[in-house]
């Protein structure tokens, strides 16, 4: 008995050890590696300090070998900088000096001065190892370390991101926006990452789940996808010389570190489609902006107009975006917003067996309210992968949303992949859901899909760009159920069957009891309530001469109104009550 | 090593169960070790993404019942009989609210104690049920890298239908002193205007910090680029004995004590006191020019940057210990920490009045360089150039401030309509903003 008992035990024992690959319920295993990766790599990375001309510039390096030496950036350490400083985690601030300097690929090799306060000297550095950035592969985690808006320099602290390699493509292939140099600009391949890029972060790292460098972030950025980006290490490496003494490197880690999403671009890849549009007469920036630029400009900041900026930054690029195939007949959704405007002629460009082919293309149908455009292509590729309509579509509030768009890149073939998690499983009455991957021109257009590649719905500009921004972290997506239902109208390309209903325009901020009425917390542009002249923090304190005191009530005598009539408001702006006239105008759903 | 290995398996079962069957329980263990570790790349990916969406969604269930809908802003129900934390600029001074749940409850809630400087507000709902509530967690004990979750209304995308946005990322950093948020939390889940007054969750369900404010890339769209920051409840939990009690409470200080920020260009070697006023509470302490302050209560410091921010964390009122270094010496003292100068508002006078519509402290930080805005109100002037609590102002009208009275003074100089240009000092940034006055309606 004892026997079998001992038996029975070891066997249970070998059992719960081999299928117990997991962590307790608090941290599951894959955050405690990320912990530790984290804990692992920041002592290798410093923030930096130079000056030139009175100007200070302030950002990230990575001690690259046990001698002291750190890989940063010229953005950091301009040419013929002075008075570098280096902070290490430790507190301690060391001494620098220039190495190498590579304008080409804006990267600096900085050796560090090991004797701290006349005093220490450290004997050994830690330091990162330099990966193979033409190994990396789209959809695998990484991570930004560094310098974010000063925070090693003034709280000794490193700030990290996680995120996904988004992307791989060139920037002049892909539209850069033209920064005055501070010294050569690099334009060619670069690495995107959906990991935080900010100022002081550039000069910093981009590490991959091995802990290995694969870039060095810069502050470049593509006009289609505004997400930080960073310059290939393979290409940098090819720059070094026998100055800069590389440790030997250590076999390959394991590459499992963290979350991927890579194993979802093979099978739907294929049904990506690219949207090229040749405009007669192409619309100017889309949305009339809620918040205006701001003023004001930095002294030491080495951006042009901020003005330039923010038009560019609401302005649909040119090139090709996102679309995606989903019937062998040839149908194409995409969203409206990528082809609207004045059009000459609209191409696809498809990707399959590794080689790209464009095809033209016609606009069956769109809405643009759901910013949702049907296209068609005659011909096609022999061998096409479009995506299948879904029967019923199961959203859970936290579940990982990956979409997978269209590379900007004509000449290169991975698509772009980001993701996040269903941050709402409903909005716009249900026709939609949103979600917190990073979304941009680069994307709209493209599909969502779950971990098992079950396709969710379709990314689009709803909303005020310039209220929810690019890569927000707000996105929102049209459900594929929905998509299909709406499917034949697009089709015949009739104007879907919409009921409209009165509509005032405004947000309220709802709550305050010591305010009476209804506090304006946002007016929605080109409304009624816009064109009537209704401002945020107004009070709406009468309707029709009827006292409204909660939302109900103005929502009830709203939907009484006929459109199209015209209503007398009362409200309270500055303590002092205002009559208002206001043409209600509609909303369709 | 494997070879003898199995052999030794071998005779082991051998002896347990006998010849005929050693063959057969061989090769349904041999199953077992393989069938473990047979998982590929992409199916171990796919299975860790199943895993840690079950977990994520799993606690958006388990706290979404306590999260509330609070004007243009959002708050936490913190205890079963109804404490509501949020961002003080979420109620301001509105005393009376109805909040909503994501379950359509409407609830009437007092506003009890604040903290105007630190931007935190206490709530108490009135009810008789007892109510879904977020347990405090330890802010002390986070790493960074650890997952969390960010649970708000950002650009009210949630209001009329009561849908709560949740967002997922990391810890990105600690103890960032970010202007008032003196200990904040740094994260890159993104967090927009909205998601202010709302709760910063651990995936074990535990309320870790109160969102928020955010740091942004592109100077022309205040929308999150992956830095957002929360107020640790390490802090809220010395302050919520007296936002009970109702009223402003006002952050602590030792009272004539110097320990000056330094710039951030200079290493700052140790929080050392460079002064301390006669017949102060710092001279009544027997604290001296010299001393170098190593440890606050049981945080450690090396900086004077962390000294301040650590004391930032502290109410008026609290009674904290300090270990202080005197030389070779190493000796501590307790005191009651007093309350820091109120900030100065500009008094909103007639229409000829020129108004900013911000709130000006003199602190350690802006000391040698301008003025700290301590808090700048919805909708004025300030607001509209973008001018934020914790910045510096170190010019006026390009002339140097070092006072609030000398910025008081040369703002009465000035009219209603006039812009002026004002030079700011945010973090290691400096720029100048145009900024045109305003009166009082």
């Amino acid at each position: 008995m004892n026997k079998l008992l001992f038996w029975l035990f070891s066997l249970a024992a070998l059992w719960l050890g081999t299928f117990s690959s997991s962590g307790g319920a608090e941290n599951l295993i894959i955050y405690e590696r990320q912990i530790k990766l984290i804990e692992e790599v920041k002592p290798a990375i410093v923030g930096i300090r130079a000056s030139k001309d009175s100007v200070n510039y302030h950002g990230t390096g990575a001690l690259i070998t046990p001698a002291g030496q750190i890989l940063t950036s010229t953005s950091v350490v301009p040419p013929a900088a002075q008075d570098i400083k280096i902070r290490l985690t430790s507190g301690q601030t060391l001494e620098a000096t220039v190495v190498l300097t590579d304008d080409t690929t804006e990267s600096v090799i900085l050796q560090a001065n090991p004797v701290v306060d006349k005093q220490v000297r450290i004997l050994e550095f830690p330091y990162l190892e330099l990966g193979n950035s033409d190994q990396v592969s789209v959809g695998q985690t990484a991570y930004t370390f560094g310098d974010a808006m000063g925070s090693i320099n003034a709280d000794n602290q490193i700030s990290v991101s996680a995120g996904l390699i988004s992307g791989i493509y060139s920037l002049t292939r892909t539209g850069t926006y033209q920064l005055e140099p501070l010294s050569g600009r690099y334009n060619e391949v670069v690495i995107e990452t959906t990991a935080a890029v900010n100022g002081g972060i550039d000069g910093g790292p981009l590490i991959a789940a091995d802990k290995k460098i694969i870039g060095l972030v810069c502050f470049n950025y593509s006009r289609a996808r505004w997400l930080g980006v960073a310059i290939p290490i393979n290409k940098i490496k090819s720059r070094l010389n026998e100055k800069i003494k590389l440790p030997t490197e250590q076999p390959d880690q394991i590459n499992d570190a963290a979350l991927g999403f890579s194993y979802l671009i093979k099978d739907k890849a294929p049904a990506i489609v690219g949207i090229k549009v040749e405009f007669l007469e192409k619309p100017g920036p889309s949305i009339s902006p809620v918040n205006p630029p701001l003023p004001g400009r930095r002294i030491d900041s080495p951006l042009p107009s901020v003005e330039g900026e923010y038009k560019e930054y609401l302005t649909r690029p040119d090139g090709y975006l996102s679309g995606v195939l989903i019937s062998h007949d040839g149908y194409i959704l995409t969203s409206y917003q990528n082809v609207k405007g004045k059009i000459k002629n609209i191409t696809v460009s498809f990707q399959a067996d590794n080689q790209k082919q464009n095809f033209p293309a016609e606009i069956t149908g769109w809405d643009e309210e759901l910013d949702i455009a049907l296209l068609k292509v005659d011909q096609l590729p022999q061998e096409t992968k479009p995506l299948t309509f879904p029967d019923e579509i199961q959203l859970k509030t936290g579940h990982w949303a990956i979409v997978i768009g269209y590379n900007p890149d004509q000449l290169l073939i991975q698509p772009t992949v980001t993701a996040g998690i269903i941050s709402a499983t409903e909005r716009l009455n249900g026709q939609t859901f949103q979600l917190d991957a990073k979304i941009n021109y680069g994307n709209f257009g493209a599909p969502v899909f779950n971990v098992n590649g079950d396709w969710l719905g379709l990314v689009g500009q709803r909303g005020d760009i310039a209220h929810l921004g690019l890569n927000s972290g707000i996105g929102l997506a049209l459900t594929a159920p929905q998509i299909k239902k709406i499917l034949p109208d697009l089709k015949k390309g009739q104007k879907l069957k919409r009921q409209p209903t009165p509509f005032l325009g405004i947000q309220a901020d709802l709550g305050a009891v010591d305010i009476e009425g209804i506090l304006i917390g946002a007016v929605i542009p080109n409304t009624a309530a816009s064109r009537a002249g209704l401002q945020n923090g107004d009070v709406i304190v009468e309707f029709n001469k009827v006292k409204i005191t909660i939302w109900r009530s103005l929502v009830n005598a709203i939907k009484e109104t006929k459109i199209g009539a015209t209503v007398s408001l009362k409200i309270k702006r500055h303590d002092k009550i205002k009559e208002v006239t206001v043409l209600i105008g509609a909303k369709e759903w | 090593m494997v070879k003898p290995l199995i052999t030794l398996i071998k005779e082991w079962i051998t002896l347990i169960i006998g010849r005929t069957r050693k063959y057969f329980v061989i090769g349904w263990l041999a199953l077992i070790l393989i069938s473990g570790n047979v998982a590929n790349a992409a199916e171990n990916d796919l299975l860790e993404a199943k895993e840690s969406q079950a977990q994520i969604s799993g606690v958006i269930e388990q706290v979404l019942p306590a999260y509330v809908f609070i004007g243009g802003g959002s708050g936490v129900i913190i205890s079963e009989d109804g404490y509501v934390l949020t961002n003080y600029h979420v109620v301001g001074s509105s005393k009376k609210w109805h909040i909503y749940d994501v379950n359509g409850n409407i609830y009437t809630a007092r506003r009890l104690g604040y903290d105007s400087y630190g931007d935190v507000a206490l709530l108490k709902i009135e009810s008789t049920e007892k109510l879904p509530y977020l347990e405090i967690g330890d802010s002390d004990s986070l790493k960074t890298g650890q997952p969390v979750i960010a649970i708000g209304n950002p650009f009210g995308q949630g209001t009329s239908d009561l849908i709560p946005t949740v967002n997922f990322g990391i810890i990105s950093a600690l103890h960032r002193f970010h202007g008032p948020y003196s200990d904040a939390i740094q994260t890159d889940a993104p967090i927009n205007p909205g998601n202010s007054g709302g709760p910063l969750v651990t995936l074990d369900g535990k309320l870790i910090g109160l969102n928020g404010s955010i740091d942004f890339r592109f100077e022309f769209i205040k929308v999150n680029t992956g830095i957002g920051y929360a107020i640790p409840v390490n802090q809220i939990k010395k302050f919520l004995p007296y936002l009970k009690s109702g009223g402003q409470v006002d952050h602590g200080y030792i009272e004539g004590l110097i320990i000056p920020f330094p710039g951030y260009y200079q290493a700052s070697a140790g929080a050392k006191v460079t002064t301390v006023k006669s017949g102060s509470q710092a001279a009544g302490l027997k604290i001296r020019a010299g001393d170098e302050i190593i440890k606050i209560d049981e945080y450690d410091l090396t900086t004077a940057n962390r000294f301040h921010s650590i004391l930032g964390t502290y109410p008026a009122g609290a009674e904290v210990q300090f270990t202080i270094r005197r030389q070779d010496k190493i000796f501590k003292i307790k005191t009651t920490l007093e309350a820091r100068p109120a900030p100065v508002s500009l008094v909103r006078g007639g229409s000829d009045t020129p108004f900013l519509g911000a709130a000006f402290i003199e602190t350690e930080k802006s000391q040698g360089q301008g003025v700290e805005i301590a808090e700048v109100m919805p909708g004025s002037p300030a607001a509209e150039s973008d001018l934020r609590t914790g910045d510096i102002m170190t010019g006026f009208d390009n002339k140097k401030i070092q006072s609030v009275a000398r910025l008081l003074d040369l703002i009465k100089t000035k009219k209603p309509g006039n812009t002026v240009m004002i030079k700011i000092k945010r973090g290691l940034a400096e720029f100048e903003v145009p900024v045109t006055l305003g009166s009082k309606l």
